[in-house]
């Protein structure tokens, strides 16, 4: 009775070392998320928990249906990792992947399920064997075995304990795996991120660009970390800029790869080329060259002349072109319905437009988010929507683009759209307002002269008198030209420059003729009926100041004349 | 610019002018007038249909003037347009011609 007494009390001080080792292995489990170090202390732990010579773990490799000794700990653990592969059924482990059951065998060499080639490949003699599989959430994770017991025969009660032991491993396991596999994610996030950083380099933002006369706005919304919209701005020469909008089909990584080529391949286009024509024929063909799987872009590109003041344009396949004429505070679309996106058809001549950009006006691009924005009801946001938030004052181009992605968020009910919206804004803001004549000295030219100046001068508040009369004066100066600077010869060139700057026009001809010598200059006593001078008495009689400014060859004519306020601000 | 001439009762012309009188059209305003004051004993030019003109219009009929007086006919202007008004006043040549406020008073006479 004693005697079983002490027994007891030794098997219960056992049972609760082996418990307090279960504890012990299962918070050393949970304190490591390294899967490698996780399959060691599970390891170490079988061996020592169930006081065996050997353990060995074999991974559950769902490709291959089959068994992979992971990790092995005894004498022979290098001859075991990774080169001993069992198929579901074969030998004891097989067996137990099969049948989801823990066993205990303590002589193998009486059970037919032992497979002997493991042994004769690492020379280990296994006699005693408990096999357990490790499943977590019904998914079998691996197998693992404890071989030939120290002392005496593996018990049903040790298979008890190993199995409870083996099913924390499995847990251990799966999440060591989720948290390598959260790591992973994680790594290709920061990647996306980074890859969004880098497109973004490649697009110049407003603090980027040195521009004279032009005022930006630029506002993106990126839906899948990297995005197909695209634009650029960059300088030609002192007053032109080269400018580019539009979005490659297709979206992530791919479409933001194949545009920062597209944003290098333009710019050296642009240089190497010098015509808008030629160049955009040559990008169709080299973007239909390199094309895959159907990828094509839409964009809208051309020349913007400060000088000249005008946009030279080829719109590509995009959605219109909108620009702010602000003499008649309206919005304007040029939609260029017969030309195609690039990159789909090699031979595809574009068409070209030229359009009128003077100070004050504003263009604006923008990208097919902003149109195929939805509502809760999936109704687009469209371009009739678009024309109605765009400002019918003066504005500037960011406040701009901040109204429609304000108008956008509040159509969508979100704060994120579902596809990448972009929208670029330009304004000309030179000042004063300049434009440029170049003509001869014919008198031929003479009406197309009054017409260029009766042009210029009526997008400012100026009575028909006065503006008639600033014809007359600029008539007089060119037919003086005419007859005395170049004394008739018909095809001498003659420049001519208008500008405005606050409440005065100033005008500037130049010559290349004879020298104004200016105390010959014949100004008629009035009234008086003979011939010549008179044109000199108007020019002095309309002008507020006139000056002849001897060149070194020829004369430069500055005249200036008040007129007043710009007619088009009492619209604002 | 265009001309086209009206013959009238009293050996009286009238020359109609259209359009545009500057420098590269008043030559042909001025053969037409000194090939008229020949013809006639009083010669009208009507600028009512005038809308441009310049210092070599307005030459151009301050000889016309200038010719008449010295072969003795009689020259007048007739139907000054607003702008040809304003550079008549810049001449300050407007008390120097006769002008009709009407080619109505033609008939009258």
């Amino acid at each position: 009775m004693a005697e079983k007494s002490i027994l007891k009390i030794s098997d219960l001080t056992q049972k609760i070392n082996r418990i307090s080792s279960l504890v012990e292995v299962g918070s050393l489990l949970n304190s490591s998320l390294d899967i490698d170090e996780i399959l060691n202390i599970i390891m170490k732990s079988s061996k020592r928990v169930m006081n065996a010579s050997a353990a060995t773990l074999f991974l559950y490799d769902e490709k291959g249906d089959s068994l992979v000794a992971e990790l092995a700990y005894g004498n022979v653990a290098k001859k075991v990792k990774g080169k001993v592969n069992l198929k579901m059924g074969q030998g004891i482990a097989g067996w137990v992947a099969q049948h989801r059951k823990t066993i205990v065998i303590n002589d193998v060499t009486k059970d037919k399920r032992f497979h002997c080639n493991v042994d004769k490949k690492t020379g280990f003699k296994t006699k005693s064997i408990v096999c357990a599989p490790l499943i977590y959430q019904n998914r079998l994770i691996g197998v693992a075995q404890a071989l030939n017991k120290k002392e005496g025969n593996f018990s049903k009660e040790d298979a008890e304990i190993f199995s409870k032991f083996v099913s924390q491993a499995a847990v251990a396991i799966e999440t060591a795996r989720l948290h390598k596999e959260k790591l992973a994610n994680q790594r290709l996030e920061q990647e996306l991120t980074m890859a969004l950083m880098i497109q973004d380099s490649f697009l110049p933002h407003i603090n980027d660009i040195s521009i004279k006369n032009l005022e930006l706005g630029i506002k993106k919304s990126v839906a899948y970390n990297v995005s197909g919209d695209f634009y650029d701005l960059f300088m030609l020469d002192n007053t032109r800029y080269f400018f580019l909008f539009g979005d490659v089909s297709g979206k992530g990584i791919p479409a933001a790869m194949y545009m920062a080529n597209l944003l290098s391949k333009i710019r050296y286009f642009v240089f190497r080329y010098k015509n808008l024509k030629i160049m955009i024929d040559k990008l169709n063909k080299e973007l239909f060259r390199i094309s895959k799987r159907g990828m094509f872009t839409t964009m809208i590109c051309g020349i913007l002349d400060t000088k000249s003041m005008k946009l030279h344009f080829i719109n590509c396949g995009h959605l219109p072109l909108l620009m702010y004429n602000a003499d008649e505070s309206k919005w304007l679309t040029f939609y260029n319905k017969d030309n195609i996106p690039l990159g789909i058809d090699d031979s595809f001549e574009y068409i070209d437009e030229f359009i009128n950009f003077y100070s004050e006006d504003i263009f604006v691009c923008i990208s097919d988010g902003v149109i195929e924005a939805k509502d809760k009801d999936g109704t687009e946001f469209g371009i009739k929507r678009l024309l109605k938030t765009l400002p019918s004052t003066k504005s500037d181009p960011q406040s701009i683009v901040e109204k429609i992605f304000k108008r956008l968020k509040k159509y969508s009910g979100n704060t994120s759209f579902n596809d990448d919206v972009t929208i670029f804004s330009i304004k000309n803001i030179s000042s004063p307002s300049f434009i440029e004549l170049n003509t001869y000295s014919s008198p031929k030219e003479l009406s197309s002269i009054r017409k260029f100046v009766k042009d210029f001068i009526s997008k400012y508040k100026v009575s028909s008198k006065q503006s008639n009369r600033i014809v007359l004066a600029i008539d007089e100066a060119v037919t003086n030209i005419i007859k005395y600077s170049y004394e008739k010869d018909y095809s001498r060139p003659i420049k001519m420059k208008l500008k405005y700057k606050k409440g005065r026009i100033f005008i500037e001809i130049r010559d290349y003729g004879k020298p104004v010598v200016p105390e010959n200059l014949r100004i008629k006593k009035i009234p008086s009926t003979k011939p010549g001078g008179l044109g000199l008495h108007f020019i002095n009689q309309i002008m507020d100041t006139v000056s002849y400014e001897p060149r070194k060859k020829g004369t430069l004519l500055k005249m200036s004349r008040y007129i007043g306020e710009k007619t088009n601000e009492t619209c604002y | 610019m265009k001309l086209a001439i009206e013959e009238k009762n009293n050996n009286t012309k009238i020359i109609h002018v259209m359009g545009t009188v500057d420098l590269y059209s008043s030559p042909s305003l001025r053969e037409e007038i000194q090939t008229q004051l020949k013809k006639c004993s009083y010669l009208i030019v009507n600028l009512s249909d005038v809308d441009y003109i310049d210092s070599s219009g307005i030459a151009t009929l301050v000889e016309g003037l200038q010719v008449s007086k010295k072969i003795g006919k009689k020259f007048s202007l007739a139907g000054i347009t607003e702008q040809v008004r304003d550079v008549f006043s810049l001449a300050r040549l407007e008390k120097v011609f006769n002008i009709l406020d009407d080619l109505k008073e033609i008939d009258n006479e």
